[in-house]
């Protein structure tokens, strides 16, 4: 064989190479978030499922958010070191856009903000936190998320 | 409806896209199919983002969506005069044997693999709070991101101020559909990995020579894990294979321009260099990259050109900072300034962070034997002197090493910054890499023509 020909041989053989060890992880590669359904809020809705486990809350929490009365801000306190919580606080965040939206993961500045929530917010979300005692949950979306309202809903 | 809607986004990309290729590929012979697809997808998405963006400003609605549309229209009509005027599509099939054609075919299983897997995963994480968000939002506010947008502190972690190439192209599509569809954006994204492949395979046909040669370099992009079927990548609304097909564009334009005599690769490297950062913040990095190669090429004597190479991408980055500037755009501090005193501070790092670096790019899990092969095939395209391997080296070393400085100045825990960012960076350069196997697939070859002008 000529020296050209022992050359391309090598080089092909470096090709199969690379496919043959890339080719068991693209085999078995599997999703980590699968899309649960199809639409307008198809990705978000699927991360929420992971995060909550409540489905097709994206239109919900969207229609409430946007009910709530304006002109303050929203809060999210999110349990620290938790990713399904903080990840579920921003996306509390991209659905409220344009309001405000000021999340917490930090645990003393989360009880800071709750003190006198009222004052500031329209709202406070609990992501993955108990209600703190004193204060009626006024919304859950699954056992994982509940906001609580500054002012108690209109009679 | 939907359907009818993602049709006309990706037909106007098309052929605004188209158009302007055409309009680009001055004084050349003919322009390879395959090169046309993938070059008129991002070109086109190119356009259309900085067109909305542009007239956004000043329009919002159904004008601005129907004024976008009228200039798109008018490029891909441009684009039609450019044919009429003797601009020669090929296939690159030419006088090839009929098996090589025919194995041409497995430059496409990459492509309906992708395709395939489309609607198996969400856009997730900064693919959904980074990148659509920004195209939800402008969709939601009529159009184009209000000013209140960048400054809100409340979302600093969405990073405002990262470039509209992707979210402007999804939002395009939101236009189209009359709703922010998230299943309608998926049905692009394997747009991107389509023109990916495609640019890959001219590139190496063009370099190369052999048909057979840029069939086995596509099909072999697939099999690299992590451009592939990582969780974080297109299919996940994520950019950075988009910034490495755009490079991979570049330095090829580039390559073919100085080795092939193609003059029409010039102007093309010229309009992917200008895209560089309106894709991502890492693009100013890859963008230094692709002036120096120009200037390699170059020369000292021709430095009024490297210059004219430099400038659009220049204007662009200048542009985006200036309008972020203007905005008063919320910033997150997670590096240190870079100055002298800071720099120095942070030296003892560079040995760990060369190290965590070599583990990242070893790990066979991510990138198979990419990274060990590509060295390989540097040496042999040097050890062939072959002009390009100088060029090909700066086109990987270059980034790279740049992509150091930001771990110099992290404020975050370094291994963590490193294990969680150094995989999206080294993608970047990845589609250069497998095009450098690619070449060395060739060997030896005769004496190459001059340059081109």
């Amino acid at each position: 064989m000529s020296w050209s020909g022992v050359y391309r041989v090598f080089w092909i053989s470096i090709f199969g190479a690379l496919l043959a060890v890339g080719a068991p992880t693209i085999v078995k590669s599997k999703s980590s978030l699968p899309l649960v359904e199809r639409g307008r809020d198809s990705s978000v809705n699927s991360v929420l499922l992971q995060t909550l486990g409540e489905s097709e809350v994206a239109p919900r929490l969207t229609e409430w958010l946007d009910a709530l009365p304006r002109g303050r801000p929203i809060l999210v306190l999110a349990a620290p070191d938790h990713l399904s919580a903080s990840i579920t606080a921003d996306l509390i965040s991209y659905l409220a856009w344009p309001r405000p939206v000021v999340v917490s993961t930090d645990r003393e500045q989360s009880q800071k903000l709750l003190r006198n929530f009222r004052e500031h917010y329209s709202a406070v979300g609990l992501c993955y936190l108990p209600s703190p005692p004193g204060l009626t949950p006024g919304k859950s979306f699954g056992p994982a998320l509940t906001f609580i309202l500054s002012e108690p809903p209109p009679e | 409806m939907r359907t009818l809607g993602i049709l006309l986004a990706v037909l106007t990309i098309f052929a605004g896209g188209a158009g302007l290729t055409l309009a680009l590929w001055r004084r050349s012979g003919p322009i390879l199919a395959a090169e046309l697809f993938g070059l008129a997808w991002v070109l086109g998405a190119g356009l259309v983002s900085a067109l909305l963006a542009l007239a956004g400003i000043g329009l919002s609605g159904g004008v601005l969506f129907a004024s976008v549309a009228v200039v798109m229209l008018c490029f891909g009509a441009l684009g039609v005069k450019r044919l009429r005027e003797g601009v020669r599509i090929e296939t690159g099939f030419g006088n090839a044997p009929p098996w090589e054609k025919w194995l041409s075919v497995v430059a496409l299983i990459p492509i309906v693999y992708i395709a395939t897997m489309t609607f198996r995963d969400a856009i997730a994480w900064d693919g959904l709070l980074i990148w659509e968000a920004k195209a939800r939002h402008a969709f939601l506010a009529g159009g184009s991101l209000p000013a209140a947008y960048f400054s809100d502190a409340t979302r600093v972690r969405f990073h405002p101020g990262y470039p509209l190439y992707l979210p402007f192209t999804e939002l395009w599509v939101y236009l189209w559909v009359g709703d922010c569809d998230q299943t309608a954006v998926k049905a692009i994204l394997p747009i991107f990995y389509a023109a990916a492949i495609t640019i890959l395979w001219s590139a190496t046909l063009r370099l190369g020579g052999r048909l057979w040669m840029a069939a086995l370099t596509a099909l072999s992009a697939l099999f690299v894990p992590y451009m592939a079927a990582h969780g974080l990548g297109l299919l996940q609304g994520y950019s950075d294979l988009i910034l490495a097909t755009v490079y991979l564009a570049g330095v090829s334009g580039l390559l073919a321009w100085r080795l092939k005599g193609v003059a029409g690769g010039w102007p093309v490297a010229v309009a992917c260099a200008a895209l560089l950062p309106w894709i991502k913040q890492e693009g100013l990095l890859l963008l230094a990259s692709l002036i120096l190669q120009a200037a390699l090429m170059h020369g000292w004597r021709r430095w009024k050109r490297t210059l004219l190479f430099a400038l659009p991408g220049i204007v662009t980055a200048v542009a985006w900072r200036i309008a972020l500037h203007s905005v008063h755009v919320a910033e997150e501090t997670t590096f240190q300034a870079l100055t002298l005193e800071n720099l120095h501070a942070s030296l003892p790092r560079l040995g760990p962070i060369l190290l965590f670096m070599g583990i990242q790019l070893s790990r066979i899990e991510s990138w198979s034997l990419l990274w060990f092969a590509v060295p390989v095939a540097l040496l042999s395209l040097a050890w062939q002197r072959r002009r390009e391997a100088l060029w090909l080296a700066a086109a990987l070393f270059v980034p790279l090493g740049m992509d150091v400085l930001p771990y110099l100045l992290s404020r975050l825990d370094l291994y963590f910054h490193i294990a969680t960012s150094l995989d999206r960076l080294v993608l970047q350069i990845s589609l250069v890499g497998v095009l450098c196997l690619g070449l060395a697939l060739e060997g030896s070859r005769k004496p190459p023509p001059s340059g081109g002008d």
